[in-house]
């Protein structure tokens, strides 16, 4: 029998996702992601023995492309993203919080 | 020829017509324009639109043909691209206000291919956000509505790609299909809409979902326009590491081999899960397969009532892996914050709308300790166990026949604040990306409310040609 989600584990979940939920979102997640595990508990019913995983399609004809270097998409085209500073550098926020 | 003319046309005679100058690519495009100036306001079917910049390509093709060039075989033909497709330059959304105001650096592979066919691309379609959806209403920027019936939805959730080849807004469109959202939206809205093999067409470029599901295909008014759509899409493509090293899928030649000797399976675990008029829609398509020649009988594959409920493990799972990247600081909406981690989660919680909320909570559940073994590795399981039923079903039918989608098109609002009904649309869809093999849906007539069915023609990998073929045969004999 499957146990219910409960309000503790929406809030962990939401922490890992980062995603910040109010009080009343967990709620109404809580009651969402319950109807929706029980659909998805079939998938701990069925009986597949012991069949391997699929991760993906089996396919015989992917391959990597060679270890060649080619040209990046260069400055002109990531200007279109307007991320470029007047220096012509994409800016972004600080990622690392050094002493914090 | 008149406008109304011009719309009637197929992919293949505009493309003839303009390369041979007894259509200009102009007349065309205008026929289209004036089609959507007049309807599009109450379909919404695009998030973008480049009429003048469709008008100045359409010129340009017509100053290449009269200069002796030929532009190739989609020369003129106007056509549209889901907006999860990146477009070098031009505002790609994916349906989210995460990534709103957001142009890309390049042009998708599928882009690159269409315009180097002669296609002239008149904007981007509306989707549900992320392409998670069965409606078309999760996109952030307003539902598209069904151009048979404005109360009702287009499906989804390449809706906006459906609605506008319904509408004539645009002769032909791509679409992205994860667990049906080229197939489903295609038979809501009473057009043909396929989803080839896993590997067949390039994904550089489209906006991640579930990577070991996603897969590009074109919606369009006829399978022919679909099958000419699909030759110029797909072949290798070495920036895309899951495309096959294969070549184009060759499927216009062989459109009309008919069906005489083949052997065709009814799935009736799939039919049963569909409305009594979808169900007689596909037993009628069975009938006229049996008249054309082909050796028609049930096939069981009950394996496919545990697909949903793998699918909305899978996928929600890679989803939650893959939007990962909407972080605030390499794409699209940043919500300033004082620290790294609060500047994420403000971002991602001010950008992300409900469903993809929901879905990515999902995922990191199913992938979280104590649930990845019992949800994520079970459901991989028994992907594995369908791909052995459809194996099964291979050696015993050549196509299978379903139902594209269990109903017909639904209200808006119907399902949408019921996530576990929208889901259930996906039933008959999900199982032929779990084991990534090809589908269709063409449409079959039209129930009580004149609203269009679709009936699903499902192959093994790589069997487009003969799938199509068969979509071919069943367009010449449905109901009009």
């Amino acid at each position: 029998m499957r146990e219910g989600i409960t309000r503790a584990e929406v809030r962990h979940v939401a922490r890992l996702a980062r995603l910040e939920l109010t009080e009343a979102d967990v709620e109404r997640m809580r009651h969402e992601l319950d109807g929706v595990l029980a659909l998805i508990d079939e998938v701990r019913r069925v009986d597949v023995g012991d069949l391997a995983p699929m991760e993906h399609v089996a396919s015989d004809t992917t391959t990597l492309r060679p270890d060649e270097p080619v040209p990046s998409l260069g400055r002109d085209a990531l200007a279109l993203t307007g991320r470029l500073n007047d220096d012509g550098l994409l800016g972004i926020p600080p990622i690392t919080e050094l002493g914090s | 020829m008149t406008p109304e003319a011009l719309l009637e046309l197929g992919v293949r005679e505009v493309a003839e017509g303009v390369r041979s100058r007894t259509l200009r690519a102009r007349e065309v495009l205008e026929a289209y324009v004036a089609q959507l100036e007049i309807e599009e306001p109450d379909v919404h079917s695009f998030l973008a639109l480049d009429v003048d910049g469709a008008r100045a390509r359409a010129d340009e093709l017509d100053r290449r043909v009269s200069r002796g060039e030929d532009p190739g075989p989609l020369c003129g033909v106007p056509v549209a691209v889901k907006d999860n497709i990146v477009t070098r330059g031009f505002a790609t959304t994916a349906g989210s206000r995460i990534l709103e105001g957001w142009r890309p650096p390049y042009d998708a592979t599928v882009v690159e291919r269409l315009l180097g066919a002669g296609a002239v691309l008149v904007g981007k379609t509306n989707l549900d956000e992320f392409a998670m959806g069965s409606s078309t209403e999760h996109s952030a920027f307003g539902p598209t509505r069904n151009p048979h019936d404005l109360d009702r939805v287009p499906g989804g959730s390449s809706g906006g790609s459906a609605a506008a080849v319904a509408a004539r807004f645009v002769a032909a469109a791509l679409g992205s299909d994860t667990g049906g959202s080229i197939r489903q939206p295609a038979a809501l809205c009473g057009v043909v809409g396929v989803k080839p093999t896993y590997g067949s067409v390039s994904r550089y470029g489209l906006i991640a979902f579930a990577s070991s599901l996603d897969q590009i295909g074109p919606l369009a008014a006829t399978v022919e326009d679909a099958a000419v759509l699909l030759e110029v899409v797909s072949g290798h493509d070495p920036r895309d590491a899951t495309s096959a090293t294969r070549p184009a899928l060759a499927v216009c030649a062989t459109l009309d081999d008919g069906v005489r000797g083949l052997r065709v399976g009814v799935v009736r675990d799939l039919v049963a899960m569909a409305t009594p008029e979808v169900a007689s829609a596909v037993d009628e398509a069975a009938r006229e397969l049996e008249r054309r020649g082909a050796h028609v009988r049930e096939v069981a594959v009950p394996e496919v009532r545990a697909a949903l409920a793998a699918y909305y493990v899978i996928a929600p799972a890679e989803a939650s892996s893959n939007l990962a990247r909407f972080d605030g600081v390499r794409y699209g909406l940043r919500v300033g914050a004082p620290t790294t981690e609060a500047l994420m989660v403000a971002t991602r919680s001010q950008g992300f709308g409900e469903e993809v909320k929901r879905r990515i909570m999902l995922g990191t559940y199913a992938l979280s300790a104590g649930y990845r073994s019992a949800l994520y590795v079970q459901a991989q399981r028994v992907r594995t166990w369908l791909g052995r039923g459809f194996a099964r079903a291979w050696a015993e039918a050549d196509v299978l026949l379903a139902p594209t989608s269990p109903s017909s098109a639904f209200r808006l609002g119907e399902r949408s604040h019921d996530p576990v009904a929208m889901y259930r649309s996906d039933v008959c869809t999900v199982p032929s990306n779990l084991v990534g093999e090809p589908a269709v849906s063409v449409p079959w007539g039209f129930d009580r409310e004149r609203l269009p069915i679709g009936v699903q023609v499902l192959a093994p990998a790589w069997q487009e040609a003969r799938m199509l073929a068969v979509a071919a045969a069943l367009e010449q004999g449905a109901p009009r």
